[in-house]
């Protein structure tokens, strides 16, 4: 499909505004492998596909934070005082609580690092009058983002604040510029994604965590399994990693939108497996480390942050290898032969309590994926249509163009994939869980090999199955 | 000698602010919230003996709360920390206590701290109540001010002055032969809310 002068950005494009309709299998396999989308201007484009949601025309008003709001702008001006808060969100279906409402605002008040980061990577001299317009700038930026978790959170009572959740939020509104696209996008990824972390407490997302990551780690490394054992390290380490996907532990926005690339491309559980992938690829160091649970802790939570923006492309394919062989559906066989093996006359047995009272299968986290993940095509975008054939041209954002990624081969990636043992277009199955060597999964992955119409037949099947379906919305997604 | 200090305390009432302004004289306006519990290590000496604190950060929201055993779980210290401009993180405090009383037992040596005292006109939790409470359930209070750097070391120190006297205790104790078994009475938990005992894993007061 791709020639070695193609570069990949060209390949996204194509892919988004080559035929009135979105390949999304094709867009995934971009999103997973080497550097995901790119840059933002990619992504605004990309994710509102990638996670079903129709874009709004919003077209020359990206830029203008303030007046996009209109009306709203003396309200943003006031947020920091309690009546600013409440005028700012738009659906008040469901009130939330006053603790509630002040602990969102501490936390985006407190969170920095994402506006600081510009988004064309570049950083301002620090002179006082640009520091000046910083803060102004991150004021607002932090404004928003108060408002639309407020919308987010207003809108849905099934779906609870957590102090992370403003991470997630910041990375898309600074990607997608825009204040109701970010909520639309956000109203997909809380459901599945981000379901249990966003639950009235963290027991389903702890659940799912107990029932995945040391039965998975026995899988990749008996041996680093053995060693956090011995520390008596419980997998709580990595609860951060999981409801901030990385981001609270990496502070850099280029590969926290990338590592989100990923993420909405994927079944809910790709960040466990992530975790897992992360933990294998230190290995030496881990193992060198003194088996004591605040060493073995610390050098464990410390991992995200040391991974270079090109390693997290390798470690990305060895979580989806690892789904590949062990897919979601393969989990309870697997952390039953965990439990047997290690919770045997133990005082304490998590999985073996989770198995035996079933609870695992309220664990959103293992249930099948949303049916966004699975959609095999969507309509383009008419703008993006009408932009080729009167020959626009997108440029590259600055900071793309500053790091470099003039020509990301896709064959040079497929040198890489066909490594990790995945065959072109393998890639993105994999990681939505439906394929697999052995479990469950493996007859889906057959049938998806087939084409569009039967992934979409089956996906739909299968959601009705469980009766889950998250319906597309902005009307006409098919 | 090895000794571990947990922080505990309503989010955003300074645990981190202090951990930092302790160990290594820093201070942020504006702390990142804390997600991922982590430690700091500092030397201490009191009388004659040097002892290796190792200090927990623990996030604040309720709903980690469910964590917080794996954390204290094996502690020598808890330093509970409140703010002084916010009644409802002081309720908090005594939620703790009652937690480690219940969990870790009365051999955890407690030591409360009413921080952000450089905000004094704002204060919202009366001194009175605060003493008497301390009193009452056998720990040490001190205002802090994590900010202007204000009450930490004494803070810090009282409670490793315990820390260490309690381990020496327990050392002769073996050395003579002497097996301290559930020590665990001296202090009494006072359920001065009226509140159910709920599991620690259910969470979500609000």
């Amino acid at each position: 499909m791709s020639t070695s002068s193609t570069s990949k950005r060209h390949e996204i494009l194509k892919c988004l505004r080559s035929s009135s309709s979105v390949s999304l299998w094709r867009l995934r396999e971009l999103a997973l492998t080497k550097g995901g989308l790119l840059d933002s201007n990619l992504r605004k484009l990309a994710w509102p596909k990638l996670l079903g949601v129709r874009r709004l025309d919003y077209e020359g008003i990206e830029e203008d934070w303030v007046n996009f709001y209109g009306l709203y702008n003396s309200e943003i001006q006031r947020f920091g005082e309690e009546k600013g808060v409440k005028s700012f969100y738009t659906k008040t279906s469901y009130p939330l609580s006053e603790s509630t409402i002040s602990q969102i605002k501490r936390d985006v008040t407190r969170s920095l690092w994402h506006f600081r980061t510009s988004q064309s990577g570049e950083e301002k001299k620090d002179t006082p009058s640009n520091r000046k317009k910083q803060d102004q700038k991150t004021r607002k930026k932090q404004t928003i983002v108060g408002g639309i978790i407020l919308d987010v959170l207003s809108s849905n009572p099934s779906l609870h604040y957590y102090q992370g959740f403003h991470d997630i939020v910041s990375i898309f509104l600074i990607t997608l510029q825009n204040p109701e696209l970010t909520g639309a996008c956000l109203g997909r990824v809380t459901g599945r994604h981000l379901g249990d972390a966003m639950g009235r407490d963290f027991g389903g997302l702890i659940e799912g965590m107990m029932f995945c990551v040391m039965p998975l780690i026995e899988v990749v490394d008996k041996k680093i399994a053995e060693f956090i054992r011995r520390s008596e390290v419980e997998p709580f380490f990595l609860l951060s990693w999981l409801i901030t996907w990385f981001s609270h532990d990496i502070k850099n926005l280029e590969t926290a939108s990338r590592l989100v690339d990923a993420f909405i491309s994927s079944h809910q559980l790709l960040p466990i497996y992530v975790s897992v992938a992360l933990i294998k690829s230190r290995r030496d160091v881990i193992l060198n480390t003194e088996c004591e649970f605040a060493m073995v802790h610390g050098r464990l939570s410390g991992i995200p942050g040391e991974v270079g923006e090109e390693e997290w492309d390798d470690i990305l394919i060895e979580a989806v290898r690892v789904m590949k062989r062990v897919p979601p559906s393969g989990l309870s066989k697997i952390a039953g032969g965990y439990a047997r093996k290690y919770e045997r006359g133990k005082e304490k047995r998590p999985i073996t309590k989770i198995l035996g009272e079933g609870g695992w299968k309220e664990v959103g986290l293992l249930k099948p994926p949303p049916e966004w993940v699975v959609t095999s095509e969507l309509p383009a975008d008419w703008f993006l249509l009408k932009e080729r054939n009167t020959g626009v041209k997108r440029g590259r954002s600055k900071g793309a163009r500053k790091r470099g990624k003039v020509k990301l081969e896709i064959e040079e990636d497929g040198g890489k994939l066909r490594r990790g043992g995945f065959n072109k277009g393998d890639l993105a199955r994999s990681a939505s869980g439906l394929s697999g060597d052995k479990g469950g999964g493996d007859w889906v992955g057959g049938f998806l090999k087939g084409g569009g119409l039967i992934v979409g037949l089956i996906a739909v099947g299968w959601a009705i199955y469980y009766q889950q379906i998250e319906m597309i919305g902005g009307g006409g997604g098919f | 000698m090895r000794l571990k200090v947990v922080l505990l305390g309503e989010g955003r009432v300074g645990k981190t602010s202090i951990l930092f302004r302790y160990i290594r004289n820093e201070f942020q306006e504006k702390q990142q919230s804390t997600l991922q519990a982590s430690y700091m290590d500092k030397k201490i000496k009191v009388g004659t003996t040097t002892a290796q604190l190792s200090v927990w950060d623990t996030a604040g929201q309720e709903r980690f709360h469910a964590l917080g055993p794996i954390y204290y779980r094996d502690a020598d210290g808890a330093l509970l920390v409140y703010d002084i401009t916010d009644s409802e993180s002081f309720t908090k405090v005594r939620k703790w206590v009652k937690e480690l009383r219940k969990i870790v037992g009365g051999d955890i040596n407690i030591v409360i701290a009413g921080n952000k005292i450089d905000l004094e006109r704002n204060r919202q939790v009366e001194e009175k109540e605060v003493l008497e409470y301390a009193k009452s359930v056998g720990a040490t209070h001190f205002y802090t001010s994590a900010k202007q750097n204000l009450g930490l070391e004494e803070c810090f120190t009282d409670l490793a002055t315990k820390m260490v006297q309690q381990n020496l205790t327990k050392l002769q104790g073996l050395a003579g032969g002497f097996q301290p078994k559930g020590g665990k009475s001296k202090l009494v938990v006072v359920d001065d809310t009226g509140e159910g005992k709920k599991s620690s894993g259910g969470g979500g007061c609000c």
